[in-house]
C-alpha cells in the first residue's frame, strides 16, 4: 500500500471522529467535516450525472454517425434541457414548466397502473388468497391469517375519515390502531439494528478490521484514532479556552410527560 | 429537593452514547462468532441460485451508498461469489450515482484480484477464467429512478447504450438475447431505499412477473415484508440477513463478524428502554401521590 | 400558451403511459422508452441545475460574509474541486476516486452512524408505555429485537438435542409471524390506502386538477 493512500485512510479517520465528536457537542470540527460532506457529495454526484447519463444518453447520442438522421430525434430533449435551465432567468422562466411538465407526466402515467396493479389489487388477492389456502396451515398460521385479515380492514377502517369513529365502526378501528402500533414497534425493533449495524462498520473501519491485514499494519486504525480524537480534544478545550465555541445546539431539557 | 428518580430522568445523554460506543468498540475487541440459524425467506434465493444451470444471465443491481455497506456489502459480495462460482453470468447495473465505486471495488476484489492471483474464488477448480463483457460487465449509474427502472422493463438497450467504460451494448456477448428485464432468468437488488426494491415491484416485478429477490437495509424490511413471497420469493434483510447468506455460502464475512456486537448493541438498547419506563414508572407514582 | 401547453404535455403523455400498460404491442414500447431516456436525461440535468443553485445559495453568503462563512467556503471549494477533478480524470480516475474514498465515504458512513447513539437516546428518553398503543408498540418493538440477534440461539446451546434446535429456530420463527401477519397487516393497509392516493394524486395532475408543480394552485 503506498504512502498515499496510508495518508488517504488516517485523513478518513480523522474526519470520522470530527463527525463523530458532533455526539460531545456542536462543534468547528464537526461543522468542517459537514460542508466537506455536502460539498464532496454534490461535486461527485455531478460528475456522475454528466458521465452516466448525460453523455452516453443524450452526447453520443447526437454524435452517433451509425443512428443517421435518427438521432436529431434527440434536438427533444436538448429543448426542453434548454427550456429547463430557463428557470435561472426572469423573464422566460415559465418555459421550465414545459420540462417539469414532461417529467411529471410520465411519472404520473406510469405511477397510475403500477400503484394500482402492484399495491392495490395484489394486495387485495393477496390478503383474501391466506384465507381460502389456509386450510393445510398449522394453528399458529391460522390465528396469523386471522390477525391478518382483520388488522387489513380494522385498519383501513381508521384511514376512513369520511365516517365518525363511533358504535362498531369506532372499536374496529381502535383495533386499527393497534394493529398499526404493532406494525410501528416492529420498524422500530428493525431500525435499531439497522443503525446498530452503520455504526459497527465505523468501529469496523476505524479499528481496520474491515481492512486486509496487510493493510492494517501500515494504516495502525487504532493509534490513529487515538491521536485522532486526542486532537479534537485539545482543539475543543482550546476554543472553549478562547471563548469560540460555537453555542450548545443539543436537546438538554428532560422529556415531557 | 429533586429524588434520584427524577434525576436519573433528566441525566445527561451523553452517557448514554458513552455506553453504546463501548457496546460496539468491546465486542470487536474479542474474535468469536455466535451460533444462528438461517430462515427460509433469506435460503430460498440460495436455493433459487444453486439450482440455475450454468451461463445463466443473472441481473445483480446494486442501490447503495458507503453509508450502508455495513448492512448490505456483506450479502452483495456472498451473493457474487456464488453467481461466479456457478458460473452464472453477472450483469450489475445501479441507480445509486454513490454506488459504482463500490461496484468497481467488488468487481475488483472479488472477480479480478482473486482470479488473476488464483486464490479465492476458483481455488482448487479448473475453471476458465471470467472475462469481462462475456462473464460479467458492469453497466454504471442512470438516474431517472422509477423513469429508468420502468424503462428498463421496455428495452434495456435504450436505457443503457454502453456499459460503464463506453463499451456499446451490441459488442457486450453477455448480452446476447437481453433486451429487456424480463429476458433475465433472475434479478437479485441490493437496496438501501430510495429508488429501490419498492420502486422495482411496483414498476416492473409485479408488471412482467419478474424472478426477483432483495437484499434491503433493516429499515426498510417491514414497509416491504407485504411483498414477501407473491412479489418477491426472497428477502434478505439487514445485517443478520447478510450473515445467516454467509453462512449459506460457508464464508465467515464481516456480517458474521458484527452479529455479536448487534447482539449486546440490542441489549443496550433494550436496558435503555426498560430503565426509562421504571423512571418514569416510578416518578409518575411520586407525582400522583404528591396531587 | 404559458399555463396551457405544459398541462398538455402532461396530459398527452400522462394519457400514453396508463394506455401502454395495456397495450402489449412493440412499437408502443419502443416510443414509451424513448420518452423515458429522454425523462432521464431531464432527471440528470435537474440534478445540474440543483448544483447551481447551491452555488448561487452560497456565493452571495461568502461575500456578504456572513455567518459560518468560511464553512461555505469549505462547501463551494470541496464541491468544485470534486467536480473538476471528475470531469478532468473521469469517473475512475485515481484522484477522484481517493477524494471519494478518504473524504466523502467516511463522511457518509459516519453520518447515518450516529443515528445509532441518538436512538439509544430516544429509546430512553421517549419510548415509553404511557397507554395500551405504547404499550404494544413497546412490546413488538423489544420482543422483534430480541429475535432479530442470536440470543435464543446462544440459550439453545444450554439444552439438549432436539430441545436445542426448537429453541435455536424459536426467535426466528416468532420474529417472521410478526412479519408476516402482524406487521403485514397494518403496511398492507397503509399501502392500500397509499396506493389509491397515488392513483387519485396521479389522475388529478394528468387532468390538469392538480398544478402546485407547475408552480399554481
Amino acid at each position: 500500500m503506498p504512502f498515499i493512500d496510508v495518508l488517504g485512510a488516517w485523513i478518513a479517520i480523522f474526519i470520522t471522529f470530527c463527525i463523530l465528536s458532533y455526539l460531545y457537542d456542536d462543534n468547528p470540527f464537526y461543522k468542517l467535516a459537514e460542508h466537506l460532506f455536502v460539498g464532496t457529495s454534490v461535486g461527485y454526484s455531478l460528475v456522475l450525472q454528466w458521465f452516466g447519463t448525460v453523455k452516453p444518453n443524450l452526447v453520443d447520442r447526437l454524435t452517433a454517425s451509425e443512428l443517421g438522421a435518427a438521432r436529431f430525434v434527440y434536438l427533444v430533449p436538448c429543448a426542453l434541457v434548454l427550456c429547463l435551465f430557463m428557470k435561472l432567468t426572469n423573464r422566460y422562466n415559465w418555459m421550465g414548466r414545459l420540462a417539469i411538465a414532461f417529467v411529471i407526466g410520465i411519472y404520473a402515467g406510469q405511477n397510475i397502473p403500477a400503484y394500482a396493479n402492484s399495491d392495490l389489487l395484489t394486495q387485495i388477492y393477496v390478503t383474501t388468497r391466506e384465507v381460502f389456502t389456509s386450510g393445510d396451515k398449522p394453528l399458529s398460521d391460522i390465528i396469523g391469517i386471522v390477525v391478518l385479515v382483520v388488522g387489513v380492514v380494522a385498519s383501513l377502517m381508521y384511514f376512513f375519515l369520511s365516517r365518525e369513529h363511533k358504535g362498531w365502526f369506532g372499536r374496529m378501528s381502535k383495533v386499527g390502531i393497534w394493529v398499526l402500533m404493532i406494525g410501528f414497534g416492529a420498524s422500530f425493533g428493525y431500525t435499531v439494528q439497522g443503525r446498530i449495524s452503520l455504526a459497527i462498520g465505523v468501529a469496523m473501519d476505524v479499528l481496520d478490521i474491515s481492512r486486509p491485514a496487510a493493510e492494517a499494519r501500515q494504516v495502525h486504525g487504532p493509534v490513529v484514532s487515538a491521536i485522532s480524537i486526542a486532537i479534537i480534544a485539545v482543539g475543543l478545550i482550546w476554543m472553549r479556552r478562547r471563548g469560540t465555541r460555537t453555542p450548545p445546539e443539543r436537546d438538554t431539557h428532560p422529556p415531557s410527560n | 429537593m429533586k429524588l434520584a428518580w427524577e434525576k436519573l430522568q433528566s441525566f445527561d445523554r451523553r452517557w448514554l452514547f458513552l455506553a453504546m460506543g463501548l457496546a460496539i468498540a468491546l465486542p470487536l475487541m474479542f474474535e468469536f462468532t455466535m451460533p444462528f440459524t438461517t430462515s427460509p425467506r433469506v435460503r430460498a434465493l440460495y436455493d433459487e441460485i444453486e439450482t440455475l444451470p450454468p451461463g445463466t444471465q443473472v441481473l445483480l443491481a446494486i442501490d447503495y451508498d458507503p453509508a450502508s455497506k455495513p448492512e448490505l456489502e456483506p450479502f452483495a459480495r456472498a451473493v457474487l461469489r456464488q453467481l461466479l462460482l456457478r458460473r452464472c453470468r453477472v450483469v450489475l447495473m445501479t441507480l445509486w450515482d454513490k454506488a459504482p465505486p463500490i461496484v468497481m471495488a467488488l468487481i475488483e476484489d472479488i472477480i479480478e484480484g482473486e482470479h488473476d492471483r488464483h486464490r479465492g474464488l476458483f481455488e482448487g477448480r479448473d475453471d476458465p477464467p471470467l472475462r469481462y463483457g462475456v462473464d460479467y460487465v458492469f453497466f454504471g449509474f442512470k438516474e431517472g429512478k422509477e423513469i429508468v427502472i420502468a424503462g428498463l422493463g421496455q428495452s434495456f438497450r435504450q436505457i443503457y447504450p454502453a456499459d460503464y467504460r463506453e463499451r456499446p451494448v451490441g459488442q457486450l456477448p453477455i448480452m446476447n438475447g437481453i433486451n429487456r428485464l424480463s429476458d433475465f432468468p433472475l434479478i437479485v437488488e441490493v437496496s438501501a431505499g430510495f429508488p429501490g426494491t419498492k420502486e422495482w415491484v411496483q414498476q416492473v416485478v409485479t408488471r412482467y412477473g419478474l424472478r426477483y429477490a432483495a437484499a434491503t437495509t433493516s429499515v426498510s424490511v417491514t414497509e416491504l415484508s407485504p411483498y414477501y413471497p407473491r412479489q418477491m420469493f426472497s428477502l434478505v434483510g439487514g445485517m443478520r440477513g447478510a450473515a445467516e447468506y454467509e453462512k449459506l455460502v460457508g464464508q465467515v464475512g464481516l456480517a458474521t463478524r458484527g452479529l455479536n456486537v448487534l447482539t449486546v448493541g440490542h441489549v443496550v438498547i433494550v436496558l435503555a428502554i426498560t430503565m426509562g419506563n421504571v423512571i418514569y414508572f416510578k416518578t409518575r407514582k411520586r407525582k400522583r401521590g404528591a396531587r | 400558451m404559458k399555463q396551457t401547453l405544459p398541462l398538455v404535455i402532461t396530459f398527452v403523455l400522462g394519457v400514453l403511459f396508463v394506455v401502454e400498460f395495456f397495450i402489449p404491442a412493440h412499437g408502443v414500447h419502443e416510443l414509451t422508452a424513448l420518452l423515458q431516456e429522454w425523462g432521464s436525461v431531464l432527471a440528470a440535468f435537474a440534478f445540474i441545475l440543483g448544483g447551481i443553485n447551491l452555488m448561487q445559495a452560497n456565493l452571495p453568503r461568502i461575500w456578504r460574509r456572513e455567518k459560518d462563512w468560511p464553512y461555505k467556503v469549505v462547501l463551494v471549494a470541496s464541491a468544485l474541486v470534486m467536480l473538476g477533478v471528475g470531469l478532468w480524470e473521469g469517473q475512475e480516475g485515481r484522484t477522484f476516486l481517493y477524494l471519494y474514498d478518504h473524504i466523502f465515504a467516511p463522511c457518509n458512513a459516519t453520518m447515518f452512524a450516529l443515528l445509532a447513539f441518538f436512538i439509544t437516546s430516544a429509546a430512553f428518553r421517549a419510548f415509553r408505555a404511557r397507554n395500551l398503543e405504547a404499550f404494544l408498540m413497546l412490546s413488538t418493538a423489544v420482543l422483534v429485537m430480541l429475535c432479530v440477534v442470536p440470543l435464543g440461539e446462544l440459550v439453545a446451546l444450554l439444552f439438549p438435542e432436539p430441545l436445542r434446535t426448537t429453541i435455536a429456530s424459536l426467535p426466528s420463527d416468532i420474529k417472521d409471524w410478526i412479519l408476516d401477519y402482524g406487521n403485514n397487516a397494518g403496511r398492507r393497509a397503509i399501502m392500500i390506502g397509499a396506493a389509491l392516493g397515488a392513483i387519485a394524486t396521479g389522475l388529478r395532475v394528468i387532468l390538469g386538477l392538480e398544478r402546485s408543480h407547475l408552480g399554481g394552485e
